[in-house]
């Protein structure tokens, strides 16, 4: 009863302070409170106190009236602040412990910023999350519930890193809060919960999965099916999802279907390729291992052909929809479906009158489609593609060719082809860049030249007469004159310290030990060291670490100059590697140099 | 040194990035020298920086527990980098050569053990001599100081007064603007703790959501203020009267208006207690914005008498960068001297020299076993201590629970004579949520332990809460905030 009168005075109070102690003189509701607290006071003297103050602050003048108020409530405040109250709602229960053992010793130090990247936004946030998972500080109980509702963060690497790395290594331990926080119609992160949920509990789970499969949201619903896809006695459910309204569900119902193989999997498959939307259903084809299915397409494409031959019209149009859709279903199988392909493939390019504007799309998939069976019999048919249509096949003719032809049979039978503006031309030139681009560019150790006998020595010059530059480059193994001559007037032409070609041509020039490539590399970085240099492109670096140890003094010089922070310390770094290096033959020390600068950065 | 541990290392770093940095060079190979002395008490080596040169950098042990540590490059942190990543690349089993001790160290050590028994001859000197002499006080300055400072509680007063008189409601962007002003003018009277507390009821007031929860706490503020500027002046007055009378050490009055108590002045007055051996029971970092600085607060209880202290460590933002961060201890901490700051309720502590040892199960049963039994005493107690308006608000206890259970609106704490402390979980700001953490522990935890909370009294509800901050049972510490 007391402390309702208390906290009703102090309402009053509260709102005298808002509207400031100017207007207390008198004031009505404070007044009416006054013969309350009175009352009280006969049996307990502290709030005749109360009253006292109260009375003192309706009667005092305006410019009291602020100590008044101030005394009253310190009053009011400290009695307050003896009542407060500890009394608990309802009938307490036992917390339902999940019983996890994870420890809780991580300092405030490493914790902190953890649990900020985790629950917080702005960068930097994943670089935290490798390192506390590299040295395993990530293992606090603390730390669990912000990991797993990082799961539903908007930034997608960080959910990724969380659901591939960090929830699997913690294991059972996310169990109860991935449990809790699933939510059958939610999004994305929801997907996630569940897919852990079967990651770390197999079958258990199977009845969720199945829920979310039939009432969830998109996401879950998708996440479902994924999941279901390995179970034959859902084919069932699967076909029911292949024909869902949404196309998100319809695909990874196909997948689904593809890897589960079965009979009426495969049925439904091909019905949707021959459906309306086949577009959506081709790389579940794909992915497809039971090859029956794919070979049911060969034998659908044939039929689709003949009927293109028949047929005009609308007809026709719908006819070549569906042998593009076909086509493209099988690849990544030609190989392996090689002896079947192939006759689909000869008659598609040799019916003259397939070979028109309107199916271009289709001979593309084919031509392909011809390289990738990758087996003689229909290399040869590709090399004889050269000169038909107009030599319109001619870059797949090339890359057929240059599977099974010598070097110089090679070359003996497409230079020529190369000369020249035409559209044949292009095409032959774009094909070998192809070839080129995998043997020079790719893997791990990029070469940035063609292996060693796999090429006519004559192509080179067919290059620098069509003025190919980056070919040339790539093709040049050893010095000749002519070569050498072609790449310095190009220097002398255009050369920029960032430019891709001028690093090209000075590489290639390296390679071949032009007498004066260090000095026209030198003279490079002497003229536009300075400004422009933001970056060391790694072949620029290879080119400096192969220098004689006689240039670093004036390299240091030219690294004194540069704007570039960044640029200036990776250029000190070599200088310094260059100068550590032993006084042994020119060419090991290059090498010495250069390894030492690999291993830095790995 | 055999005891180099990764986490006694984190100790010493003084921030987390010089961890981080420390360890990469380590992992990226940057030290092309490791060396140690014969008689394992130094490591000395060759760490490659930016420039031509590479740093070289040592760690000696020859006093354990200190280690001391020199480098040629130009950081002001210490240990910086290199130092640190030596010493990881020694815990983490890096191969390191043995090596004579180099000449510019050993000359190093001399001097520092020439020192150190000069400092020793001398005190006890000293201590032959006679008792040290009390520190000399300039009285005339004292009694300006005194006057500027009650001439600046008056400026205080009369804000106090004015805001109260015009009332909450009326404060515009204008107001506002005065009051900083004001608060930046108290900087002259030498009550920097006062001029804390009104730069505290401004921040308050440029809250911008939730106006109705800001009045309640403004006026909470301005009754302080106001306490403040009453018993400030009348021990003032007094002590005018008296210059030779001594400093208030029953209450925290000093250092709310703003005195840095030193340690001479505390082992004046006596304020030391010998040998006493403490715990860090949580652990916490937050951001002052009324003072300027970040606080690294420590909750330790005596492990002889229960009592719970409290360490802060103050790093203003001008000079934050060249700091220490302080970390949580795991270890028990054996203080030679520990000061004991004025104050009532979880009295500031500090100590200068201390050793660790690890934290045993006997640690946490005597922890436990101090714990407050009855929450009807607890409560009164602290009832008691946060109705004087000066007082620390958010008292800190060791109390015992039989359970902790669930109600309609969260978690509470039930004693061993069924009363129950409701359980709060916003009375300290963390990104890690209580109430997500509860369940996840095993049931044993939750029964029959004892708990280290935090008290506050809602002015709004009425209601007086917890919040649990560690778990003390009898084999391990669970921390809940850090």
């Amino acid at each position: 009863m007391s402390v309702d009168l208390l906290l009703h005075l102090q309402q009053e109070v509260r709102r005298l302070f808002v509207a400031g102690s100017a207007l207390a003189e008198g004031d009505l509701r404070l007044s009416k409170m006054v013969p309350s607290l009175r009352r009280i006071g006969e049996s307990a003297p502290v709030f005749n106190r109360l009253a006292d103050a109260a009375e003192g602050l309706l009667f005092a003048s305006q410019a009291d009236s602020s100590a008044k108020l101030l005394e009253l409530s310190t009053l009011l405040s400290a009695i307050l602040h003896t009542q407060g109250k500890t009394d608990v709602q309802g009938n307490p229960q036992p917390v339902e412990s999940e019983g996890l053992q994870l420890s809780t010793d991580l300092t405030y130090r490493r914790l902190y910023p953890l649990l900020i990247a985790l629950t917080t936004k702005g960068q930097g946030r994943l670089e935290q999350l490798r390192q506390s998972f590299e040295d395993r500080s990530f293992l606090d109980l603390r730390v669990v519930p912000a990991i797993c509702g990082a799961l539903d963060d908007v930034y997608a690497e960080i959910p990724d890193f969380v659901q591939e790395k960090m929830i699997p290594e913690i294991g059972e331990a996310a169990i109860p809060v991935l449990r809790a926080g699933l939510n059958l119609q939610g999004g994305k992160g929801d997907a996630r919960r569940l897919k852990l949920l079967y990651q770390l509990k197999g079958d258990s789970v199977l009845e969720l999965v199945k829920q979310a499969g039939s009432a969830g949201t998109t996401d879950l619903k998708i996440a479902a099916i994924e999941l279901l896809g390995s179970y034959s006695d859902q084919e069932g459910f699967l076909l029911e999802q292949s024909s869902e309204k949404r196309r998100e569900v319809r695909q990874t119902a196909f997948y689904a279907l593809a890897r589960l193989g079965s009979p009426k999997a495969i049925d439904r498959l091909l019905e949707a390729a021959m459906s309306k939307g086949g577009e959506l259903v081709i790389e579940p084809i794909q992915s497809c291992d039971e090859l029956e299915l794919h070979r049911r397409i060969i034998l659908k494409a044939e039929q689709e052909l003949s009927r293109y031959i028949e047929l005009e019209g609308k007809d026709r149009v719908s006819a070549i929809g569906l042998l593009y859709t076909y086509i493209r279903c099988l690849k990544g199988r030609g190989h392996a479906l090689a002896g079947d392909a192939l006759p689909l493939v000869k008659r598609l390019l040799h019916t003259e009158a397939f070979i028109v504007a309107d199916t271009e799309a289709v001979q593309e998939a084919a031509a392909e489609l011809l390289l990738e069976l990758n087996i003689e019999e229909a290399d040869e048919f590709g090399i004889e593609l050269h000169t038909r249509y107009k030599r319109k096949f001619i870059g797949y003719s090339f890359q057929a060719a240059y599977r099974r032809l010598t070097p110089s049979e090679l070359y003996d039978r497409y230079a020529q082809d190369l000369k020249g503006r035409s559209a044949s031309a292009k095409s032959l030139q774009n094909a070998l860049q192809s070839i080129v681009r995998e043997q020079a560019y790719q893997g791990n150790e990029k070469a940035y030249v063609v292996h060693e006998g796999a090429w006519d020595s004559r192509w080179i010059h067919v290059f620098a007469e069509q003025d190919l530059t980056e070919l040339v480059c790539v093709f040049c193994q050893e010095e000749d004159r002519e070569i050498t001559s072609y790449l310095t007037s190009k220097l002398k032409e255009r050369a920029r310290i960032q430019d891709y070609q001028t690093l090209s041509v000075l590489l290639a020039l390296f390679r071949v030990g032009y007498k004066n490539a260090t000095e026209l590399l030198m003279e490079l970085l002497r003229s536009q060291g300075q400004r422009t240099f933001y970056h060391i492109d790694i072949r620029l670096q290879s080119m400096i670490a192969s220098l004689p140890k006689s240039y670093a003094p004036e390299l240091r010089d030219i690294a004194g100059n540069m704007a570039y922070e960044s640029v200036k310390e990776q250029m000190i770094e070599l200088i310094e590697a260059l100068e550590a290096a032993p006084d042994a033959a020119a060419e090991e020390r290059g090498n010495g140099v250069w390894e030492w600068i690999k291993n830095k950065m790995s | 040194m055999n005891l180099l541990t990764e986490a006694f290392i984190d100790q010493l770093a003084p921030n987390a990035g010089a961890m981080k940095n420390g360890r990469d060079l380590v992992k990226k190979n940057s030290f092309q020298v490791l060396r140690i002395a014969e008689d394992r008490t130094l490591l000395f080596g060759e760490c490659k920086g930016s420039g031509k040169e590479p740093y070289r950098c040592s760690v000696d042990f020859i006093q354990q527990e200190s280690p001391v540590s020199r480098c040629s490059c130009p950081s002001r942190q210490f240990p910086c980098k290199h130092a640190l990543g030596l010493m990881y690349a020694f815990a983490l089993g890096k191969p390191f050569e043995q090596a004579e001790i180099p000449a510019d160290i050993a000359e190093k050590r001399e001097k520092a053990e020439k020192r150190e028994e000069k400092k020793k001859a001398e005190s006890a000197e000293a201590r032959e001599v006679a008792p040290p002499a009390k520190r000399k006080v300039n009285k005339s300055a004292l009694l300006k100081k005194m006057n500027a400072q009650l001439e600046g509680l008056s400026l205080l007063e009369k804000l106090v007064l004015q805001t109260v008189h015009h009332g909450l409601g009326g404060i515009d962007k204008q107001t506002i603007r005065l009051f900083e002003d004001q608060a930046k003018q108290l900087g002259n009277y030498y009550i920097p703790g006062a001029q804390a507390e009104l730069k505290e009821l401004v921040l308050l007031l440029t809250e911008e959501d939730n106006k109705e929860a800001v009045y309640t706490r403004a006026m909470e503020q301005l009754i302080r203020l106001h306490a403040l500027v009453r018993k400030g002046r009348s021990y003032l007055e007094e002590r005018l009267a008296d210059p030779d009378s001594p400093q208030d050490t029953e209450t925290a009055l000093e250092e709310l208006l703003g005195h840095a108590w030193q340690l001479a002045e505390l082992r004046e007055l006596d304020r030391v207690k010998r040998d006493a051996e403490l715990l860090q029971l949580s652990f916490l970092s937050y951001t002052d914005k009324a003072r300027g600085e970040y606080v690294d607060a420590g909750w330790w209880v005596d492990l002889h008498d229960g009592t719970v202290h409290m360490t802060r460590h103050l790093r203003p933002f001008r000079a934050a960068k060249a700091m220490k961060e302080e970390d949580t201890v795991h270890a028990v901490v054996q203080a030679e001297e520990l000061f004991i700051y004025p104050g009532d309720g979880n009295a500031r502590v500090r100590w200068e020299k201390a050793k660790q040892r690890e934290a045993a199960d006997a640690d946490y049963s005597a922890v436990k076993s101090l714990a407050a039994d009855s929450y009807a005493d607890v409560v009164k107690a602290v009832k008691n201590g946060i109705k004087n308006p000066l007082s620390d608000r958010n008292p800190v206890k060791v109390v015992a629970f039989t359970a902790i259970e669930k109600v309609v609106d969260g978690y509470t704490l039930r004693d061993s004579h069924g009363k129950h402390l409701p359980i709060a979980s916003t009375i300290m700001k963390a990104p890690q949520r209580l109430e997500e953490i509860l369940p996840l522990l095993p049931a044993e935890d939750l029964r029959e332990q004892a708990v280290l909370v935090m008290f506050r009294h809602d002015v709004d509800t009425g209601r007086l809460e917890v919040q649990p901050m560690s778990i003390i049972t009898e084999r391990r510490l669970i921390r809940l905030l850090y």
